[in-house]
């Protein structure tokens, strides 16, 4: 794990990408967890905090956040805390943030910057798979949701709160699983990536707090675990949704001409999006093999999307 | 200073005991006969003590002593049935505040500082009895809600062969076997009690009115165990007892109502090798104790990918004198130095600790006046705890009436997971600690040669301090140990009992009657305690009855208790409920042997109740005993 940190270090070091991705930071199947001598991890302009404690052998304490690339979603407890249970990040890609918020997490966007992200426009969030076999199956401390009966109205609520310069934006409630209903065929746990956007994207600091149904003198039973990823960029679900075809994307890793294919006999309108959302450069697709020049974009991670008759492909590139 | 000390305390001990030994040497050859005047077991002033049927023990040789005390004494025992664990709870402390002693010796797990009753097979002992309130000076760390004392006795007069066979078939797969025999006369008894144990624990309970009941799983039990006791009376005054006390259960851990499987099962292994010697004057005794422990306790979950294992070794050493000074004093001193070893991938390394505690007491019979006064000084690894007295009187004005009271200063040492957990542990914690006060009344209203009648009445108040809590500190997200409740514990106890015997009957009825409010005296925040709430799992209410008809060689014993409601770690509450059991028998006596055979219903009245949260207990259920044993 410490060599996985130590190769995150060496990654900004090199300085290969300004704006580091959570899918750059970790390989596939591990995590990271531990920012120590740094009091937390830094992506982009965004702050995440982690404060760790080992304790030997499958022992430790920590809060804050990680970064996971585990794939899990069988294996309920502890041992497994940080898997999604979509098991994959929200952009098909395979790394995520994990915070365990027994009392509170947050993140922090420093909006000095004069490069990278400056907003915050949305976050997208789901269950951890400790959490949700947790609330779906119950363990040795929590219920599963609905009690004994299946009637309990139980939740598992995130309240993420908006500020800037320490004055509150926005709450926004966003229920990781709810058994509220009068119909219980409606009550679910939350098992895919959902987005929630912010009314005001001018934001410095986000918090979040996880409150449950299913609390005695001790706090919260059910595991204090929730995923987020793709912060700040409304584009990167729509890689998923890509529902035009015949387009394809030759180099990933380019360095000064981005290839596209296209095997469409139409004039298309193409956009370059940053990780803030921010359209930086368009133009236009025709058919066959495209050379689309970035040289102007300083390093990092973009998205490519074209648009043809309400119809839309959405891809991901790092400018090197 | 401890080292000093302790060494001074040993050389008293010494020199205390050398001079009775001399003593002794000189008398022996003049002793042909002697007349033994003290008792081997202490007695204190003023104390309530519920001892357990010992047919009710003798009926149910499957069950635990856990078990036997949520049926027939004053005692809340948390357990969901089957082969679950059992703790205590006595005049609302916690599990802690139990002083468990085998012949004398504390049992407690010191990882936990308490005791798993259920690992304890009733086949093993032979008197149980519960001692109430707080006594740590006589009886020693953690007897602050009370003291369950379990002894196994000797039978010099029983000749020859000693030989006993049970066994047990019951619901949900119980079957048991039991076997105690030995040899034994007046020089040297040899008894070897061994039992085996299983059963699925596969009941169904109640969930709600419109849905089935829901089948346990995951819940079967399978041990069995060994005593071996060694008794040789080396001369008239002199004993040697020993004990080997091997047990193993592996427990399947059921899923709670709120989980939909579990996986999960405990391995416990115990082994216990225990001896005392003494020696008896005409108005002195000396008794050496020596024991050694080693327990380990696995818990496994695949599911999750937990295996845990927590060892450890307890080696006791205690010596005790005891001397009637003239006709109506008796002064007693203990030295007691006791060793634990632990360990458990939830330490930081390998724990041991030494603790070394010396007491004494004085006890006077003085015409229709008894009291007694205990003092008690105990070091652990070179810290003192609490000096705590121990003041008990007993006052008879009249024959049919004894009054009774006792003031004490209690302590419970903080176990080791709290001191050495890691990384939250607290190495410096306080022992709990603080004053309790009991006042009672006995009235002996009926006395006649074949009738007695006996009426009791006990009053207590107890508060403690620095009553050790698992916390959430201000800006930590661990939890982590700390002396911050006090606790006021108060109530009062009714006893009442009436024994007669008839042409060919034989009638007991005992009941009692428990009145209980312990309550937190500050607010905590995390937990969520409020001032001036209940414990948790403290019921302010209970009642316990036993009524035992044997008519010639018919036995007829039906136990009833009532439970009152509970409030739980989940901030909800389980109702109170009422469950009784009945035990139907018959007994056939030949000059060699005396056989019975008994059936017990166990939830007679076939109750849906609960006595922890989450936990289902079963409904009706039958166990059929077959007893053999020679005469």
């Amino acid at each position: 794990m410490k060599k996985l940190f130590t190769l995150l270090l060496l990654v900004i070091g090199l300085g290969l990408n300004a704006q580091v991705y959570f899918e750059d930071s970790v390989l596939p199947g591990a995590f990271i967890n531990d920012s120590s001598p740094d009091t937390g991890f830094v992506f982009d302009n965004l702050f995440f905090p982690n404060s760790f404690t080992d304790c030997g052998e499958d022992c430790e304490f920590w809060s804050g956040w990680a970064i996971s690339a585990t794939t899990d979603v069988t294996t309920p407890g502890f041992m497994n805390q940080y898997s999604s249970i979509v098991g994959e990040g929200a952009d098909g890609s395979h790394a995520y943030a994990v915070s365990y918020a027994f009392s509170e997490s947050y993140v922090t966007l420093d909006r000095e910057q004069t490069s990278g992200m400056v907003t915050l426009p949305s976050i997208h969030f789901t269950n951890s798979t400790y959490a949700y076999l947790s609330m779906r199956d119950g363990d040795g401390v929590a219920k599963k949701f609905g009690g004994e009966t299946g009637n309990d109205p139980d939740f598992f609520l995130l309240t993420i709160n908006t500020y800037l310069e320490n004055v509150l934006q926005e709450t926004i409630p966003f229920y990781l699983a709810d058994y509220r209903f009068e119909d219980n065929s409606q009550d679910y746990i939350l098992d895919e990536w959902m987005e929630v956007e912010f009314s005001n994207p001018e934001v410095d600091s986000v918090t979040f707090r996880l409150t449950s149904s299913d609390s005695g003198m001790f706090g919260m039973n059910t595991p204090a675990y929730f995923c987020a990823d793709v912060f700040g960029n409304p584009l990167v679900l729509s890689v998923t949704n890509s529902n035009l075809s015949g387009l394809s994307l030759v180099n990933t890793l380019a360095s000064s001409e981005l290839i596209i294919n296209s095997e469409l006999d139409k004039n298309m309108d193409y956009q370059i999006f940053g990780i803030s959302g921010q359209a930086l450069q368009n133009g236009k697709i025709n058919q066959g093999e495209q050379y689309l020049s970035i040289h102007n974009l300083p390093v990092g991670k973009y998205w490519i999307r074209v648009q043809h008759d309400g119809l839309q492909w959405t891809k991901g590139f790092v400018k090197q | 200073m401890h080292r000093a000390l302790s060494k001074g305390c040993l050389l008293f001990v010494l020199l205390f005991l050398t001079g009775w030994a001399t003593k002794l040497l000189a008398q022996e050859d003049t002793l042909s006969l002697p007349i033994i005047t003290i008792a081997e077991k202490p007695i204190f002033s003023g104390e309530q003590i519920d001892q357990v049927d010992k047919d009710v023990l003798h009926q149910q040789p499957a069950t635990h002593v856990g078990e036997l005390l949520a049926q027939s004494a004053g005692v809340f025992v948390k357990s969901f049935g089957g082969g679950s664990s059992a703790t205590t709870s006595i005049r609302g402390g916690s599990a802690e505040h139990t002083r468990v002693l085998w012949n004398g010796l504390p049992l407690e797990n010191p990882m936990l500082g308490q005791l798993d009753f259920s690992l304890l097979p009733a086949i093993f002992i032979d008197e149980v009895a519960v001692h109430y309130g707080g006594n740590t000076a006589a009886w020693g760390n953690g007897a602050i809600g009370g003291t369950v004392q379990l002894d196994n006795k000797t039978n010099w007069k029983k000749q020859n062969l000693i030989g006993q066979y049970t066994a047990t078939n019951g619901a949900f797969g119980l079957e048991q076997q039991g076997l105690k025999i030995g040899y034994g006369n007046e020089k040297f008894q040899f008894i070897n009690r061994v039992f085996y144990q299983k059963a699925d624990n596969d009941f169904n309970y109640f969930i709600s009115e419109n849905l089935p009941r829901r089948q346990q799983t995951n819940a079967a039990t399978k041990q069995w165990g060994s005593l071996q006791e060694l008794h040789y009376r080396i001369t008239p005054r002199q004993t040697l007892n020993a004990y080997f006390w091997y047990q193993t259960m592996d427990r399947q851990l059921p899923p709670h109502a709120a989980q939909t499987r579990s996986v999960a099962y405990q391995l416990d292994e115990t082994k216990r090798l225990a001896a005392d010697w003494q020696y008896a004057g005409d108005d002195w005794l000396v008794k050496a104790q020596a024991a050694w422990y080693e327990e380990d306790l696995r818990y496994v979950d695949s599911l999750i990918r937990l295996d845990d294992l927590s060892q450890f070794n307890t080696l006791l050493g205690q010596i005790t004198g005891t001397k009637n000074i003239g006709k109506i004093h008796r002064l007693t001193i203990g030295v007691q130095e006791t060793f634990y070893r632990a360990k458990t991938d939830l330490y930081e390394n390998s724990i041991t600790q030494n603790r070394l505690a010396i007491w004494s007491n004085w006890k006077t019979d003085w015409r229709r006046l008894s009291f007694d006064f205990s003092l008690r000084q105990e070091w652990q690894d070179g810290k003192h705890f609490p000096l705590v007295p121990s003041l008990g009187m007993v006052f008879r004005p009249w024959k049919w009436t004894t009054l009774r009271g006792r003031v004490s200063r209690n302590y419970r040492a903080p176990n080791l997971n709290a001191l050495y957990y890691f990384p939250t542990g607290n190495p410096d914690l306080l022992p709990e600690s603080g004053w309790s006060r009991e006042l009672g009344l006995d009235i002996h209203f009926i006395k006649s040669e074949n009738w007695t009648g006996r009426y009791s009445l006990t009053g207590f108040r107890r508060d403690i301090k620095n009553w050790i809590r698992w916390i959430l500190p201000e800006g930590s997200f661990t939890y982590a140990p700390t002396n911050i409740a006090a606790v006021k514990s108060e109530g009062l106890e009714h006893r009442l009992e009436l024994s007669g015997e008839a042409k060919n009957t034989i009638i007991k009825v005992s009941l009692g009657y428990n009145q209980l409010r312990s309550i937190h005296k500050k607010s905590i925040n995390r937990p969520q305690i409020a001032a001036g709430s209940q414990l948790i799992y403290t019921p302010k209410q209970q009642f316990f009855s036993i009524i035992k008809i044997n008519y010639q060689s018919a036995i007829f014993t039906f136990q009833h208790r009532f439970v009152g409601e509970v409030s739980t770690l989940n901030n909800n509450t389980l109702s109170e409920y009422h469950i009784s059991d009945l035990t139907l028998g018959y007994s056939l006596k030949t000059k060699q042997w005396q056989h019975q055979l008994s059936l017990r219903v166990n939830n007679l009245w076939d109750k849906d109740y609960r006595v922890l949260e989450r936990r289902g207990m079963p409904g009706r259920h039958l166990s059929f005993n077959i007893n053999t044993e020679i005469r």
